[in-house]
């Protein structure tokens, strides 16, 4: 009897050991970069990596740090990898330099699925977009309307770094692209994302890094707001037999840290956070803090408490702060910082030419009026690091109200536009009208900074096809433009192989791949005045019938003038009316009579 | 389609035919009084905010831009303009306060010296540059008396950096603002622009962009010290910018009592009954509104941006006092109000302009009429022509009944005479190419031209129309038609012009119409009239004087020097403007009167 249960207890012992598999890793980041602007750029990352078994269906699942959420929308839907970002403002290359993960302003989602299914891809990727903007409460099921989905050829690879077997072809029938640059981010994005952490508990006494978003004030008062997600599959070792699952979660924004001394910036995690880190997560295995130090050679820094090491990325040092750290248990974690400008730096040139990064897309606009417009993209290469050819991919798609003409594509160097370069490849998709958006991807091959330039005509829409928002414009979504640097950059960027910077700034292995947002466009489409339908319709109305009863008449018949009426004089007229009178009583007399008489022979 | 109906001379009410000539100058002088009747207050409408979301002066005041910052940033331009190098001084200072700034080189000028365009784009926090506010200070402005003369426009750049500076990390601003230096007043604004929307293909692009512009304010301030602001909103070719923008900045004004004029015509509205002063100051305003905008150029730098959609108007600093007791100027803390108030506004704007008006006129800052009413007394200025073409065109035909032998069937009906095409087509075209030819000669000597040519030599140079009586009628039919529809067409696009023209043209109808009389008395006078009054360029000068009597407000001697000095300002600006009235009046108006004028001569067969 004592046997069998120990036997039995042993076993439920295993299978929960086996069901809590410890592969499950869950690390958090917080990487946090002053920049030169008197802005701060904080970026917590939140990376997740367990078995891909959970995606599999026959078995029952226990999900360990994994949000079970999004395991049953991927599962249920065959997406193999996908990346969602929720944006607020717009990343200013020029003046912050590289972001870790860029994004374009609004909503951004792709999707790779999985190839045999029973469903088809279009409506898989409808209902996905349907789910993952009900779990991030975003209206994500805009995405799914022909204004805004596309099916990109080059510029959106998988990011699973899983082996392909020889025969594997890539299919971009399989991946949907699509952004919503109308998407306001807010709060609520904020919280149901927050809530598929593993250290999130109900109420707010989170625990880790998670435990900064409690009530932060900054986070909804900065320049930058960005939230993201991706799912991909990554090796589980280094042959590469088995595959795991990687969940980045990533949350960045930019904070304006001036005060009102010149020159001088200040922050601690109280004002930024709202509180400190009182304790950090048990679940996580790595919870480190980096500080980049890119603007110590012009700037003087100050910051406690003192940092457990520095390393150098390039020529820039990162101080960490490793939270597991022994000292460092059951204390609560502050930081605050402080950075002056040493020198004047007497130029009128707006940025420091050495702080620009290698690239930079600006985008804008061209022409007026309610016909015709165009879109300009300048992709500005910094020449000084610039010693060979670099391959641009730039993508861009475009709602098919704005009818692109493909002929007046024209790609010229930035300093003469005389010098026009030939793409290397094209692939155009045009739009359809109500059906399919304008998809253009170009590669192009440049030492020097160019103009991309092409123009469009505008469509008049039907009056219910105006979004029920007031109307101020309608938007283009930003150009996507992806590239591999050539030399290592200062910055520190996401690395193809992981999301977790522990692990980018570790490896010696550079891959240098950038993908470079430009702005969002709005442009006004010609618009029915629409605060005065009513006025509008009677007008119009009244006017083309008076017209249009008036002209019929004049072209179609043929007016005559009629005989005079002999004119009768009054005496005359009160005769024959007299007269009518006593005919009618005549009339009534008779009938009466005859009636009685009728009723007599009865 | 043609008629199915005839319509015959007989139709028409004989005695019609006696009083003709009284309707028409009736509805003519019924149009004109009607156009002055405007300004009375039972025809005007008061102004009111159609766009919700401005409600201007409601936003607690935020901004606290001290004197003494003011000073300090004066001198430090002060100093830029003495040492010729203010473009730098602005753009290092707005560098300094961490706002982007940019140049633009809009080429040489006169005395070669480069041309700069500063501009500096204050980035909101809430939106990624999708749209944005623009505020502009010419670096000159021409000063109030003298229009020739130019002046550093140090209040104004100054109160444009300030508020540039404060609102800079505002955190609810969700709509960039573009702080604009044009150097070279409407030249320097028209550069920049056409940079920003790419509209010439060889303009160099700008460095930053900041979305699509919806609305801005231009200042001008070439005082120091100013006691009231005259609001200046005339575009180019009659555009207006959105009655809403004009109300927010009177509303603001009103609110912080600065006086707010029109036309430096202020009237005062917080008496209880409506005066004499009222009503000749209103008449005032109109007339003016009228007679300005008549001429296609703008007031302001503003006009080059509602070319481009961009909602703007200029506040100008005048040293005028309007308020009985005011002797203090206007002071810092008030000015700066109603620009936080009007940015303010707009920062809330959801949607562009769309509501209230953009065809009006104002009668004084919280009265105007708009476009349903004014086009009335028009109307009935242009109707005798329309009603005199349809007399003349029921007097061609013959009822079809009766067939006399001279006639000459055309779609199913009889005309009374054959129509020689010919002679009125080598007639109307030979104006038009005379005028042609002469609007390609130097501006400045076209009119003098046409006014010699036409006067002296066209009878000796041109054969004079020959034709019979009908076939003069017919002409005139096409004339009048000719008229009618160019001023139907110019009164959609600037009312203003079109109402000039058709005070100029119906009475040249009438006297060309006049001379069907057989009697050589009336002939001469005839062509007297035609050189004296109804010259071209003697209504131009009438014109002229009426415009400086107006704002004058008081009698002034008309002065010829002035005039040509004004004439040779307008042709040599006019241009630069992108405006068409010269071009109109020389390809359509000018034509039309000569060929009125030719008629005088004609000769029957």
């Amino acid at each position: 009897m004592y046997l069998m249960q120990l036997i039995y207890s042993t076993t439920f012992l295993l299978v929960i050991h086996y069901c809590s598999s410890n592969e499950d890793i869950y690390k958090e980041e917080l990487y946090i970069r002053p920049l030169a602007s008197g802005h701060t750029y904080f970026n917590l990352l939140f990376t997740t990596v367990v078995s891909s078994d959970i995606l599999k269906s026959n078995i029952i699942h226990h999900y360990h740090l994994f949000p079970k959420v999004i395991a049953d929308v991927v599962r249920s839907n065959g997406v193999s990898e996908f990346h969602v970002s929720l944006t607020q403002g717009l990343w200013r290359y020029d003046r912050w330099g590289m972001p870790i993960v860029g994004a374009p302003p609004g909503a951004e989602v792709w999707a790779w699925f999985n190839q045999d299914e029973e469903k088809d891809v279009s409506s898989r990727w409808t209902s996905f977009a349907h789910e993952l903007g009900g779990l991030l409460c975003a209206s994500l099921n805009f995405v799914d309307s022909n204004v805004s989905s596309s099916s990109p050829h080059h510029s959106f690879r998988p990011q699973s770094i899983v082996p392909k077997s020889k025969t594997f072809k890539l299919d971009n029938s399989l991946l949907r692209y699509a952004v919503l640059p109308r998407e306001i981010v807010c709060t609520e994005n904020l919280t149901p994302w927050k809530k598929l952490l593993p250290c999130v508990a109900g109420g707010s006494n989170h625990k880790g890094l998670a435990g900064l978003l409690d009530n932060a004030p900054k986070l909804h008062h900065s320049a930058y707001h960005s939230l993201r997600m991706d799912l991909r599959q990554i090796c589980a070792n280094t042959e590469c037999t088995l595959t795991q699952l990687e969940l980045s979660m990533g949350l960045a924004i930019v904070v304006d840290t001036a005060t009102s001394k010149p020159n001088y910036n200040e922050w601690t995690f109280r004002s930024i956070f709202g509180s400190n880190i009182a304790q950090s997560c048990p679940l996580s295995s790595l919870t480190n803090i980096y500080v980049d130090l890119q603007l110590s050679s012009t700037h003087t820094f100050n910051i406690s408490p003192e940092p457990d090491y520095t390393i150098k990325q390039g020529q820039t040092p990162i101080i960490v702060y490793d939270l597991h750290n022994e000292k460092r248990k059951g204390t609560t974690f502050l930081m605050s910082c402080n950075y002056n400008k040493q020198q004047q730096i007497s130029s009128t040139d707006n940025q420091n030419n050495n702080s620009l990064p290698s690239i930079m897309v600006h985008r804008y606009a061209t022409g007026y009026g309610a016909r015709d417009g165009g879109i300009k993209t300048v992709i500005k290469l910094n020449e000084q690091d610039q010693t060979e050819q670099i391959t641009l991919l730039y993508f861009e798609q475009i709602p098919w109200y704005f009818r692109v003409f493909l002929h007046t594509l024209k790609i010229t160097t930035l300093d003469d536009n005389s010098i026009e370069i030939k793409p290397e490849h094209i692939s155009y998709i045009p739009g359809k009208d109500r059906q399919r958006s304008y998809q253009l991807e170009l590669v192009v091959k440049t030492q020097q900074s160019i103009i991309i330039s092409f123009e469009f005509e505008m469509a008049f829409l039907k009056w219910n096809e105006f979004p029920p928002d007031p109307n101020h414009g309608f938007y283009i979504p930003s150009a996507v433009v992806s590239t591999y640097l050539p030399s290592k950059s200062n910055y520190i960027l996401r690395s193809l192989n992981s999301f977790s910077l522990n692990q980018s700034l570790s490896s010696s292995s550079f891959d240098g791949f950038v993908r470079v947002y430009s702005e969002s466009l709005l442009v006004n489409l010609p618009t029915p005045d629409f605060s005065m339908p009513f006025n509008v319709i009677c007008l119009g109305c009244t006017a083309v019938a008076l017209a249009f009863g008036g002209l019929h008449n004049l072209t179609t018949k043929e007016f005559g003038f009629g005989e005079k009426r002999p004119k009768i004089p009054f005496r005359q007229r009160l005769e024959d009316l007299k007269f009518r009178l006593r005919a009618s009583r005549h009339a009534l007399v008779q009938r009466l009579f005859k009636k009685k008489q009728h009723e007599h022979t009865e | 389609m043609p008629l199915l109906s005839t319509l015959l001379s007989q139709d028409i009410p004989q005695n019609f035919y006696k009083l003709q000539l009284h309707i028409y100058s009736g509805l003519f002088c019924i149009g004109l009084l009607g156009f002055l009747y405007l300004s009375s207050p039972i025809v005007s409408r008061r102004t009111y905010l159609s766009e919700n979301a401005l409600s201007p002066g409601l936003v607690s005041n935020d901004l606290s831009i001290s004197n003494e910052r003011i000073r300090q940033i004066m001198a430090q331009l002060r100093a830029g303009f003495k040492d010729k190098n203010i473009a730098n001084v602005i753009q290092s200072m707005l560098i300094e306060n961490g706002i982007e700034a940019y140049k633009q080189n809009i080429g040489i000028n006169s005395t070669d010296k480069q041309e700069e365009n500063i501009y500096g784009i204050v980035r909101a926090p809430r939106l990624a540059s999708t749209e944005s506010i623009i505020l502009v200070a010419p670096l000159y402005v021409r000063i109030q008396t003298n229009t020739q003369q130019v002046k550093a426009n140090l209040f104004g750049i100054a109160h444009t950096l300030a508020t540039g500076f404060t609102l800079h990390r505002k955190p609810y601003m969700a709509k960039d603002i573009i702080l604009l230096f044009p150097t070279a007043q409407e030249n320097g604004t028209r550069a920049w622009l056409d940079a920003y929307f790419n509209s010439k293909p060889d303009s160099i692009p700008l460095d930053a962009h900041a979305g699509s512009i919806q609305a801005g304010l231009a200042l001008e301030f070439p005082h120091e010290k100013f006691y009231s602001i005259d609001l200046r909103h005339n575009g180019i070719n009659g555009q207006l910018p959105n009655l809403d923008l004009i109300n927010t900045v009177i509303q603001l004004c009103d609110k912080n009592s600065i006086a707010a004029s029109l036309y430096n015509i202020y009237v005062d509205l917080s008496a209880n009954d409506l005066g004499y002063d009222y009503v000749i100051k209103s008449t005032r305003t109109l007339l003016l509104n009228v007679l300005t905008l008549a001429t296609g150029i703008s007031d302001g730098v503003h006009g080059q941006f509602l070319h481009y959609r961009i909602e703007m108007i200029t506040l100008f600093g005048s040293l005028e006092k309007h308020h009985e007791y005011q002797n203090s100027p206007i002071t810092i803390r008030a000015f700066d109000d109603v620009i936080e108030g009007f940015i303010r506004s707009l920062n809330n704007l959801l949607e562009r302009f769309h509501q209230s008006f953009f065809f009006y006129l104002h009668i004084n800052r919280r009265n105007f009429v708009s476009i349903a009413t004014y086009m009335v007394p028009l109307g009935l200025i242009v109707l005798p022509a329309l009603i005199r073409s349809l007399v003349l065109y029921m007097s061609f035909f013959a009822s079809s009944t009766s067939t006399p032998t001279n006639t000459n069937v055309t779609h199913g009906r009889t005309m009374k005479f054959h129509v020689n095409y010919s002679p009125i087509f080598f007639e109307i075209l030979e104006c038009l190419a005379l005028s042609y030819v002469l609007m390609w000669i130097p501006l400045k000597l076209s009119f003098l031209g046409i006014w010699l040519i036409t006067m002296f030599l066209s009878p000796i140079f041109l054969c004079p129309l020959r034709s019979n009586e009908r076939q003069f009628d017919y002409f005139q039919f096409i004339l009048l038609l000719t008229g009618s529809a160019i001023l139907g067409c110019l009164s959609l696009l600037n009312y203003s012009m079109a109402f000039l023209v058709a005070c100029f043209l119906m009475p040249c109808y009438l006297i060309a119409g006049c001379t069907k009389f057989e009697y050589w008395f009336v002939k001469i006078i005839c062509r007297f009239l035609f050189i004296t009054f109804l010259n071209p360029l003697v209504f131009l000068a009438l014109y002229h004087y009426l415009t400086r009597l107006l704002i004058a407000g008081t009698l002034v001697l008309p002065d010829f020097v002035q005039f040509t000095n004004d004439l040779e300002t307008y042709f040599a600006s006019y241009r630069l403007f992108n405006a068409w009235t010269v071009d109109v009046i020389c390809l359509t108006i000018i034509p039309l009167w000569l060929v009125l004028y030719r008629s005088t001569f004609w000769i029957r067969n």
